[in-house]
C-alpha cells in the first residue's frame, strides 16, 4: 500500500491522469452536450424569412420563438433575392443549419375558406446537420397547428356570417369542431398545412453507410493523433538514451532529423487511416471505391496525416521527458477529440461548442471527410479543409523546429 | 617537428545564466595523443567536450578540429556517456546506420562495419539485437560507431563506466590500437588510475579553468615534488615524534626525499625509543594526491 502510494504520489504525470484529466474530460462532454434542450436535443438555430409580413406569419414566428429547442434568428426579406434563395445559400454555406421561409399571402390564404393548400418551406442539410433537418420540420408542423386554428376558425365564421347571417351558440359550437379536426388532422393529407422540405445538398438516401463513415473518420482521426504522438515521442526517446546527441554529432542537421521524422509519421498515418477505411468498406461496407469517393479520401488521408504528424512533433518537441508527452497528449488529445467530433457529432452539439471545435485539427479532418463521403464532394471541394490541415502541418512544423532548438547547442 | 594540431580550443568561456561553465580554457591535441581530462562533477569537463563537438555555442574563443573552425563534421568522432545505440537493431544494423550517418557509402560501409565487428569482437553477435548484450558488449559497440568514419579525433565520454576489468582491458587495447593508426584521442574518467596508466598528457579541469597540464609522472613530480609517503603503524601510541613526522593514534606519517637512506634512519630511531614496528608501507604519489592537491575535492565531490 504504502510504496504504490508513494509512487503514484510522487508521480504528477500519473496523479494527473488518475485525477484531473477524468474530471476535466467530463466536463468537457459536459459543455459539448450541454446545451441540450428538454426534448434532449441540442437547441437548433434556425433562420426564419417571413416574406408575408402579415399578422398570421407573425405569429407563426412568435410560436416558433416558444420552442426551447429552437433558437430563431429573423432575417430581413427585402432584399433583392428572392427570400429562399437567401435561404437555401445560407444553409449551404453552413451559416444556418435550417431556414424557415413564410411565403408572401400566407396570411391571407389562412383566412380564407375554403381552406388552400397552406405552404411553409423549411430548407436544411440532411448530410451535414440531420438532427436539424428533421427536428425543425416537426417543430413547424406543430407551430402552424398552434398558431393556426385561431385564424382558420375566424376565417370559417366570417364566410358563415356572410353567406347564412350571424350564427347561433351552437352553430358557433360546430364551427370550432372545424378547428379541432384541423387541429387533428395534423400531417395527415387533409391537413391544409404543407412543409416542404427541401435539402440543399442532393440527397442520396444512404444514411447508414454514411454514419459508418462518420464514425470511420471520427474514431480514425482520433487514433491518428495518438498514433502520430507515439512515433514522435521518439525523440524524447533519443535524447533519454543519448542517440540524440550522437546524431546530431553525425551529418544529420536538426531539420533534417525532424522532417525524416514528420515523414515516417506521416506514411504511418495514411497506411493506418488507409487501413480503417478499407476494413470499413469491407466489413461495414463504407463507400470507399464508389460515387468517386476515393480519390477525396486519399487526398484527406494524406493532408490528415501530415497535420496529425506535425501535431505529435509538437508535442514531442514541447515536452521535457516522455511522461510529460504522454500526459499532455491524452489530455489534448481528448479534447480536441471531444469537441472536434470525434466522439460525438458536433451538430449535436450547441451553436457555440460547433464554432469552438473549428479550432482542432479532429474537426477539419472529419469534415473533410463528411464531404466526401456524405456529400460526394469532388477533390476540389475540399480547398477549405485541404487548406487549413496544411496551414495546421506547416504552423506545426515550425514551431517543432522552433522547439528542437534547445537540442541543436545551449 | 610536432605533428600537426587536430584540435585546438583557444579561450573558450561559457556560462549558463549564473554558472562558469567555462572560464578560458586553451587545449591542444596533436595527432595521435592520447589526453585524459579529469575533473570533478561540474568543472565544466562535458561543456568542453559539447563545444568541441559543436554542441555547445561559446560566449567567446574559438575550437578548431582540423584546423577549421564550425561544425567538426566528419573529423570527428563522439563516444556519449550514455550506450547510444538502438536497443532494437543488431550491432550491424547500429554500425551501418551510423556509418551512414558519418557519410559512410558502400562499398566503404560494408568493409568499415566488418572491421568494426572484429575490431570489438563481435563477430560471432553482429545479428543480435543490441538490447540483450552485455555492459561491455554495448560500450564497446558505442565506441565502435564512434570511429567507423575514420575520424582524426574521437571524443571519450567516461567509456569505462559500468564495465567489469576484463572489458575496460579490452576497450583500452582498442584504443590503443586506434591511437597507433594516427588517431587523436580525448577522454574524460573518473579512474585516475586509468589515466595515469593509458594517457599520455593529463588535463585537470576545476571550475572551468584548466589547473595542471602535462604527462602523469610530471605533473606529479610539479606539483607534489619527488618526496614519497611513509605510512608507520607502531604498537602503541607514541608519546614523543620525531622533526617531519605526523601522528594519528598508532600511526605515522612522514614525507620522505629518499626513502633509501631515510626510511632505515627513522625506523632505527623508533627502535631504540622502545617502539615496535607493526607495518611500514612506502606509498609513491599519485594523481589522487596532485588532484586533491589542486583542486581541494575528491574527484566525484
Amino acid at each position: 500500500m504504502r510504496i504504490s502510494w508513494l509512487g503514484l504520489a510522487r508521480d504528477r504525470y500519473a496523479l494527473m491522469l488518475t485525477f484531473v484529466v477524468p474530471v476535466a474530460f467530463f466536463s468537457i462532454m459536459a459543455l459539448v452536450l450541454g446545451g441540450l434542450g428538454q426534448n434532449g436535443l441540442p437547441q437548433v438555430r434556425v433562420a426564419v424569412f417571413d416574406a408575408d409580413h402579415s399578422d398570421a406569419s407573425g405569429l407563426l414566428v412568435q410560436t416558433l420563438e416558444h420552442e426551447s429547442v429552437l433558437a430563431v434568428e429573423r432575417h430581413p426579406t427585402d432584399v433583392a433575392l428572392p427570400a429562399r434563395e437567401v435561404a437555401q445559400q445560407l444553409v449551404r454555406r453552413g451559416d444556418a443549419p435550417a431556414a424557415i421561409v413564410i411565403p408572401d399571402g400566407f396570411g391571407a390564404r389562412l383566412s380564407r375558406f375554403p381552406a388552400e393548400q397552406l405552404t411553409v418551406e423549411l430548407f436544411g442539410d440532411r448530410a451535414g446537420n440531420p438532427v436539424a433537418y428533421h427536428v425543425v420540420g416537426g417543430f413547424l408542423q406543430r407551430a402552424l397547428i398552434l398558431a393556426a386554428p385561431d385564424r382558420l376558425i375566424a376565417g370559417v365564421t366570417r364566410w358563415i356570417e356572410n353567406e347564412a347571417g350571424p350564427l347561433s351558440p351552437a352553430q358557433r359550437g360546430l364551427v370550432q369542431d372545424v378547428g379541432k379536426s384541423i387541429a387533428t388532422a395534423n400531417g395527415s393529407d387533409a391537413s391544409p398545412f404543407r412543409v416542404v422540405v427541401t435539402d440543399v445538398q442532393a440527397p442520396a438516401g444512404r444514411e447508414g453507410k454514411k454514419v459508418v463513415s462518420y464514425y470511420a473518420a471520427g474514431i480514425g482521426v482520433m487514433f491518428l493523433l495518438f498514433a502520430m504522438t507515439a512515433s514522435t515521442r521518439g525523440l524524447l526517446a533519443e535524447q533519454e538514451t543519448g542517440t540524440l546527441e550522437r546524431l546530431l554529432s553525425t551529418d544529420l542537421t536538426m531539420g533534417r532529423l525532424l522532417i525524416g521524422r514528420w515523414l515516417f509519421a506521416t506514411l504511418l498515418g495514411c497506411v493506418q487511416l488507409g487501413l480503417m477505411f478499407l476494413w470499413g468498406w469491407a466489413v461495414f461496407g463504407v463507400e470507399l471505391f464508389t460515387y468517386g469517393h476515393l480519390p477525396g479520401a486519399i487526398v484527406m488521408t494524406v493532408v490528415a496525416a501530415g497535420a496529425a504528424a506535425a501535431f505529435g512533433l509538437v508535442l514531442g518537441t514541447a515536452c521535457r521527458t516522455q511522461a510529460q508527452v504522454q500526459g499532455l497528449s491524452t489530455v489534448v488529445i481528448l479534447l480536441m477529440s471531444a469537441l472536434g467530433g470525434s466522439m460525438v457529432p458536433r451538430y449535436m452539439m450547441p451553436d457555440a461548442m460547433q464554432r469552438l471545435g473549428l479550432v482542432t485539427f479532429n474537426a477539419w479532418a472529419v469534415v473533410g471527410y463528411q464531404q466526401v463521403f456524405w456529400r460526394d464532394a469532388p477533390v476540389a471541394a475540399l480547398w477549405p479543409q485541404v487548406a487549413v490541415l496544411g496551414g495546421m502541418t506547416v504552423v506545426g512544423l515550425a514551431i517543432a523546429r522552433r522547439l528542437a532548438r534547445r537540442w541543436e547547442s545551449a | 617537428m610536432s605533428p600537426p594540431a587536430v584540435l585546438e580550443v583557444r579561450a573558450a568561456r561559457k556560462r549558463f545564466g549564473d554558472t562558469t561553465a567555462l572560464a578560458g580554457v586553451d587545449l591542444t591535441l596533436r595527432r595521435g595523443d592520447w589526453v585524459g581530462l579529469l575533473g570533478p562533477n561540474g568543472a565544466g569537463k562535458t561543456t568542453l567536450l559539447r563545444a568541441i563537438a559543436g554542441r555547445v555555442r561559446l560566449d567567446s574563443g574559438t575550437v578548431a578540429v582540423g584546423g577549421s573552425a564550425g561544425r567538426p563534421g566528419r573529423q570527428l568522432g563522439l563516444a556519449p556517456q550514455e550506450n547510444a545505440l538502438y536497443p532494437f537493431m543488431t550491432a550491424r544494423e547500429n554500425l551501418v546506420t551510423f556509418g551512414r550517418l558519418h557519410g559512410l557509402e558502400r562499398p566503404a560501409l560494408r568493409e568499415r562495419v566488418d572491421w568494426a565487428l572484429a575490431w570489438t569482437g563481435l563477430v560471432e553477435r553482429a545479428g543480435d539485437p543490441t538490447g540483450g548484450f552485455s555492459g561491455g558488449m554495448k560500450r564497446r559497440l558505442n565506441l565502435a560507431c564512434a570511429v567507423l568514419h575514420r575520424p582524426d579525433l574521437v571524443l571519450l565520454d567516461e567509456p569505462t563506466t559500468g564495465v567489469d576489468p576484463q572489458s575496460r582491458e579490452r576497450i583500452f587495447t582498442m584504443l590503443a590500437e586506434l591511437r597507433r593508426t594516427g588517431t587523436s584521442l580525448l577522454h574524460t574518467t573518473h579512474q585516475l588510475g586509468e589515466a595515469e596508466g593509458v594517457c599520455d598528457r593529463v588535463v585537470i579541469i576545476d571550475r572551468g579553468r584548466i589547473v595542471a597540464e602535462g604527462t602523469p609522472d610530471g605533473l606529479i613530480e610539479q606539483t607534489l615534488g619527488r618526496a614519497h609517503e611513509v605510512v608507520i603503524t607502531l604498537d602503541r601510541e607514541p608519546t614523543a615524534l620525531p622533526d617531519g613526522v605526523d601522528a594519528d593514534g598508532r600511526t605515522l606519517r612522514a614525507g620522505l626525499d629518499d626513502v633509501a637512506v631515510d626510511l632505515p634512519a627513522l625506523l632505527g630511531r623508533l627502535h631504540a625509543a622502545g617502539y615496535v614496528i607493526d607495518d611500514v608501507r612506502v606509498v609513491r604519489p599519485d594523481l589522487h594526491a596532485v588532484f586533491l592537491h589542486l583542486t581541494g575535492r575528491e574527484l566525484r565531490e
